[in-house]
């Protein structure tokens, strides 16, 4: 089976992730693997952008010519308008309603597209409390049922390089397992790939020192957080997840 | 009723005849379903009281749309199950119906929200019901909630009487809790332990005799 290493800043002509190389139960979650993909990349800081990362870049001057130009070959491509869509050129990107449009990352591979009314969390801290302000500063920092117990602060963060490379090493050993077996309803499918996810995200990884992959996408979302975090007291932008 | 109404009652008494050769009437629907959900007794207590509680609401054609969900259920035939579930949305929800079409929902479509919305909306219907709490158990372990997921599973074991299979339902949340400790808490005494519990109720388990037999043979503590 051919495997194709995603080397986005390396060797940017291969930034694409290729997703028909692995076994992958459904179409949406085929389709979140690319966007989980753009996710990363948009967190990674780059020396043509003077070590900033394209989420940065695009605030400072408004607009993500300087990402695009870095690396003409995206508008070429079909996944180009989601890059368009993730990039943070509207004041949406500030709000807590923006954590919805995110991945979630590798934990959350397989959940469906996530609503605002599925969050049953937020529900209830805005019936306990009437300073909408108060409930949503709690609820940023709450885990969350939604995002397999991230909180939404660290969802919003989003996924960076090393969360990237365990989303390989998860795809690979899916396909592993998977590949070739008979399954007897899409739920049936979607089950087992879960209850794999599940147990891989506890298992010592070699991507991550030996470390589990929850400890290491947790404290890597973390840091991701706190850069973005300074980045907005810097540019005097206020945001919910602060 | 009306003469709609009345030609849809004739249409479902007699595909239940064709189908099942089973007649049914206003004297005796309430009977044959009884009879159909005897065991456990906790499910034949519980629609004693729902017929009773809604006496003046449920009718023949609730019978009949009743009788063909249980049928449909037995089948596995999805498209009528959930037809059927539609139908009978105009009378009092019921636990019974409640927990197939979550099962449905996590077993066939694999959505787990929906499946963890309706076994909650289950388990408000028959509280402490043990078949409720296992499959919560599951759909949050699956949602990577392990918390609730091992609350529900320890409130499967304490209510596991009142399930169909007791000893299967009370082994199958003892080999889930023991995964738990093995994978979230590296404890392999406990989990140990859980395995053996879980083999007590049902000693042909498969699974757990294997996770049992490797950590025995890796000599984990």
């Amino acid at each position: 089976m051919r495997r194709t290493k995603d080397s986005f800043g390396r060797d940017k002509e291969s930034a694409r992730f290729e997703t028909s190389n692995y076994w992958i139960p459904t179409k949406e979650s085929a389709d979140k693997i690319t966007l989980i993909q753009i996710e990363c990349a948009l967190n990674k800081p780059y020396a043509p952008l003077d070590d900033r990362t394209p989420f940065e870049d695009t605030i400072i001057y408004k607009n993500a010519s300087n990402f695009f130009n870095m690396c003409p070959y995206l508008k070429k491509i079909p996944i180009f308008k989601h890059y368009q869509r993730m990039l943070p050129l509207s004041d949406k990107e500030f709000i807590y309603k923006s954590v919805y449009s995110k991945t979630g990352g590798v934990l959350n591979i397989f959940n469906p597209k996530i609503r605002e009314d599925m969050d049953n969390e937020l529900k209830g801290l805005l019936n306990e409390y009437e300073d909408k302000k108060k409930a949503i500063s709690i609820w940023k920092d709450n885990p969350s049922e939604i995002w397999s117990n991230l909180s939404p602060k660290l969802v919003w963060a989003g996924a960076g390089d090393i969360e990237n490379q365990l989303l390989r090493d998860f795809l690979e050993q899916l396909t592993d397992r998977m590949e070739g077996r008979g399954f007897d309803s899409e739920g049936d499918c979607v089950i087992s790939s879960i209850t794999f996810l599940r147990q891989w995200q506890f298992g010592p990884n070699k991507v991550c020192f030996e470390k589990t992959p929850i400890d290491t996408i947790i404290k890597e979302r973390q840091k991701i957080y706190e850069r973005k975090v300074s980045f907005l007291q810097e540019m005097k932008i206020e945001t919910d997840f602060v | 009723m009306t003469k709609k109404r009345k030609n849809t009652l004739q249409r479902y008494l007699a595909k239940i005849k064709r189908k099942y050769d089973v007649v049914l009437t206003e004297q005796n629907y309430k009977d044959m379903i009884l009879e159909e959900l005897k065991s456990p007794p906790s499910l034949l207590d519980y629609f004693k009281d729902y017929m009773a509680g809604n006496e003046d609401i449920i009718t023949l054609e609730w019978g009949c749309l009743f009788f063909l969900f249980m049928k449909a259920n037995q089948e596995k035939d999805v498209s009528r199950i959930e037809r059927y579930y539609k139908l009978l949305k105009k009378y009092p929800l019921n636990w019974f119906t409640e927990v197939r079409v979550a099962k449905l929902e996590l077993r066939y479509y694999g959505n787990l929200f929906k499946a963890k919305d309706r076994f909650y909306r289950a388990l408000k219907l028959k509280p402490n019901d043990a078949y409720c709490h296992y499959n919560l158990g599951l759909v949050y372990y699956l949602l990577g909630v392990f918390e609730k997921s091992v609350e529900h599973y320890k409130n499967a074991v304490i209510h596991h009487k009142n399930a169909y299979n007791p000893g299967e339902l009370k082994a199958r949340s003892l080999f889930d809790l023991a995964v738990y400790k093995i994978n979230r808490e590296h404890n392999y005494k406990g989990a140990k332990k859980l395995l053996k519990d879980a083999l007590r109720e049902m000693p042909d388990y498969p699974q757990a005799k294997d996770v049992l037999r490797q950590i025995e043979m890796e000599g984990l503590k």
